[in-house]
């Protein structure tokens, strides 16, 4: 129950002497609004501007495309997020819209903020304007300033100043090899098949991609192919774009969650990629791969935190306007209990999420962290928005349902959560703290 | 009063394997994920011609043996036989076993109430609003807050419930008298519309009456319990079902998928899912069998705690098993991603974990 009286919080603040009234807080705040306040603040006004986007343009979206992803044309909606320069956030000025000094202090948090908003309102949408900037970060890692010049440059320009997106994906599981190109002991295993065979001026790719996010919308993909003949440490990527010959998309997955962006198989038939396209350097691809890897896995946990604050959004909702035996749910003591608990958890993983992000370059363990607590956090969350809510959690027209199946996802990609675990030891497995001079 | 000799029960599920097998096995398939519902009146028929479904005609062979037949009133080796004709159907399908289980429970008010109906298809409403009336309510529902209206035997109502098509209604209400089950023979003037669910999809409705009653039926607080009590162990015996036919796939899977240079049986955290799922489902399972009919507080608090235990294990094994699957898992093709949504919306529906905790304290603390 609300209380307004000498016993409130307000009143408990303003009952004080003018120096203790300083130093205590008695604001009815969200905590939505404290958090965003201790963002740099250019990357408060993202936050901000990303929220009133999601439900400008996401929100009365989401549930229509839950129910027919096929029938949606996602173009204008990439159109709008590029004109609000959400889709070339990955790198600032001349090469994109980030802000440059937080840029300098995390390259990360920016698109993690904004992909926590994207997420809360559908899974699917922001998996659908993300999943780009996971195809861009392969040139942004090769560190090759001509090849940002080539692909960065035209792409922040055509996009930026004349509103006409380029839309990348970023291709490196295959039918036979999942989990293994996401892990380092796995790879040297891995049953890689897309092959690059050079040919004079370039190479000829062959071999299948599958799950490609965005794979059959984009413009340009980022693929990682094996040199024919070699293993996996002769992994190169290759930017491809659509329209060459031989490239095509097959089919699109049907998706538990996550509906509106495609998972799509891309087919690649003696493809030839000329030389020039070769992001970083030959043979470099296992080294772009782990890297965007650990760039990813942020954003993908910032993405499960949205799909629970998604589910705890609605459910506070839904617990403000339905009843239980005459008495409004949020009354209900046991209510405020479960509500208070994913709030804590939901605090707990945005802290995670802000602390992985808080260096410069991403850093291995702490990314596997954020990404498997986030994940594992936000299912948990999706239930209990779900059980609070009885019989209704069930039913698609509350969306809860809609977000555990969305958060499900974040637990498989990017690397499944277990894989996510040998990452976090791998790199931690050399540390020994007690040898540690004082 | 025990009836069936374990050589018996086994029959039961046997027949009920048999028919799985059979007929329910083409009911999904790769372009009907949540079962192909035109395929649905030929299984229905079929169940109730070898008696799994029960159906309130003494004629009929489910009558007395089907899930949640009359034996079930009193005898607890009737009430195992239902709960292992529902597991044994939910591993192939967990829609139709939930409709069985509805079919069962329709069945079994009307048989309670000495009543006769040629139909199959009910639709049931146990209680209204987002979860059952918490005990001390159910024990005294004149203090329930009352949703409807009911002049000149005329209900004016809305509310949820589950079925397919339905051809009668039972809904259970309170009255300041007492309870009472009221009946509707055929569904012509309550609206129906269906509500796309998060699993076990195309068997939930809100039902809009006003409608000429048929018959009103009192009943009094143990059976409402022990409708209840059913509800909730068919709910825990289907999810049981769902997750044990998950583990099976999940164990097929990884003989054989390759990462890693070999089959995925051998990667230590794949055997940590299957571990865990499979300790859960047991647990479940034995959650299951160890219930017996005793008092009636008893007996609404032990499948509380059925209920609770096995739904919440078994999601929990569901999703290990998705796991294991990997990228796969998520897609529809496999259909263990409809096995992840039919045992989370079992673990919701009708008293979700938050609730049942609640509950359960409920009961101790009236005892």
């Amino acid at each position: 129950m609300y209380i307004d009286n000498y016993l409130s919080l307000r009143y408990s603040k303003e009952s004080l002497p003018l120096l203790g009234k300083l130093l205590v807080d008695g604001k009815y705040q969200s905590l939505w609004d404290y958090d965003t306040t201790v963002l740099p603040r250019k990357v408060q006004k993202w936050r901000k501007k990303a929220k009133t986007f999601s439900r400008l343009y996401i929100r009365p979206l989401a549930p229509v495309v839950d129910n027919n992803p096929y029938d949606f044309d996602p173009q204008p909606l990439i159109n709008e997020a590029t004109r609000w320069g959400f889709q070339t956030i990955i790198m600032p000025f001349p090469f994109g819209t980030a802000a440059l000094m937080p840029y300098l202090r995390s390259t990360t948090l920016q698109v993690a903020v904004i992909a926590e908003e994207f997420a809360t309102e559908c899974g699917g949408l922001a998996l659908l304007l993300l999943a780009h900037h996971l195809g861009v970060a392969p040139l942004l890692l090769s560190g090759h300033i001509p090849t940002w010049l080539k692909f960065l440059l035209p792409m922040y320009i055509k996009g930026a100043w004349f509103g006409k997106p380029t839309t990348m994906a970023f291709a490196i599981t295959e039918p036979e090899a999942g989990s293994d190109v996401e892990d380092s002991i796995g790879a040297k295993d891995a049953h890689i098949q897309v092959t690059a065979t050079p040919v004079n001026g370039g190479y000829l790719l062959n071999g299948t991609k599958v799950f490609i996010s965005d794979g059959a919308i984009a413009d340009q993909v980022t693929i990682f192919a094996k040199i024919k003949g070699e293993e996996v440490d002769s992994w190169t990527c290759f930017l491809v774009k659509k329209g060459m010959k031989g490239f095509s998309a097959g089919r699109r997955e049907k998706k538990m969650g996550q509906r509106a962006a495609d998972a799509s198989e891309l087919i690649f038939d003696n493809v030839f990629v000329p030389r020039r396209n070769i992001v970083g350097k030959l043979r470099g691809g296992w080294a772009l791969n782990q890297n965007v890897l650990n760039y990813s896995r942020p954003v993908v946990a910032a993405m499960a935190l949205g799909h629970a604050r998604g589910a705890f959004e609605r459910a506070l909702h839904f617990c403000n306007h339905n009843y239980y035996m005459g008495k409004k749910l949020i009354d209900y003591k046991e209510i405020q209990y479960e509500l208070a608990d994913m709030l804590i958890k939901l605090e707990s993983v945005r802290m995670t999420i802000w602390r992985s992000c808080a260096h410069f370059r991403a850093c291995q363990s702490l990314s596997s962290i954020a990404k498997v607590y986030a994940s594992d956090m936000a299912v948990e969350i999706c239930k209990q928005a779900m059980a609070i809510m009885g019989d209704s959690g069930i039913h698609h027209e509350y969306g809860v349902e809609k977000a555990l199946r969305d958060a499900r996802l974040t637990q498989i990609y990017e690397g499944t959560n277990q894989i996510n675990r040998y990452a976090i030891i791998e790199h931690q497995y050399s540390t020994d703290v007690i040898l540690d001079n004082v | 009063m025990d009836t069936l000799s374990q050589a018996t029960i086994a029959e039961f599920e046997q027949l009920t394997a048999n028919f799985c097998k059979k007929s329910l096995l083409h009911y999904i398939d790769e372009h009907h994920p949540d079962g192909n519902f035109t395929l649905l009146p030929s299984l229905v028929d079929e169940a109730c011609a070898i008696g799994i479904i029960a159906k309130a005609n003494a004629s009929a062979p489910g009558y007395d043996y089907g899930v949640w037949g009359k034996q079930t009133i009193d005898s607890n080796d009737a009430i195992q036989s239902s709960l292992i004709m529902l597991a044994t159907l939910a591993k192939t399908c967990a829609s139709f076993a939930f409709l069985v289980h509805i079919q069962g429970i329709a069945a079994n008010i009307l048989i309670r109430n000495n009543m006769e109906t040629d139909y199959h298809y009910p639709l049931l409403i146990l209680y209204d609003g987002l979860f059952p009336p918490y005990y001390s309510l159910l024990c005294n529902p004149s203090r329930i807050p009352i949703n409807y209206t009911m002049e000149n035997n005329y209900l004016i109502h809305t509310s949820m419930g589950y079925g397919y098509n339905p051809q009668y209604a039972i809904v259970c209400i309170p009255e300041s008298t007492g309870w009472q089950s009221i009946y509707f023979n055929n569904t012509d003037t309550i609206l129906l519309q269906t509500i796309k669910t998060h699993g076990i999809r195309g068997l939930t409705y809100r039902a809009r009456f006003n409608s000429k009653i048929t018959h009103r039926m009192s009943a009094d607080t143990h059976t409402i319990e022990m409708l209840l009590a059913y509800f909730w162990l068919g709910l825990a015996a289907i999810a049981t079902g769902v997750a044990y036919s998950a583990y099976q796939k999940a164990i097929e899977y990884t003989g054989e998928r390759y990462q890693r240079g070999g089959l995925i049986k051998n990667i230590e955290s794949v055997q940590m899912l299957l571990g865990n799922a499979k300790a859960n489902i047991e647990a479940s399972k034995r959650a299951l069998v160890t219930f017996e009919l005793v008092d009636s507080s008893a007996v609404l608090k032990h499948a509380a705690q059925t209920r609770l235990t096995a739904t919440t294990l078994c999601s929990q094994a569901v999703t290990d098993c998705l796991q294991v699957f990997g990228g796969y898992g998520y897609m529809e093709d496999f259909g263990i991603e409809k096995k992840f949504r039919d045992c989370n919306t079992l673990l919701s529906v009708g008293g979700s974990p938050f609730f049942m905790k609640q509950y359960i304290a409920q009961m101790e603390m009236e005892e």
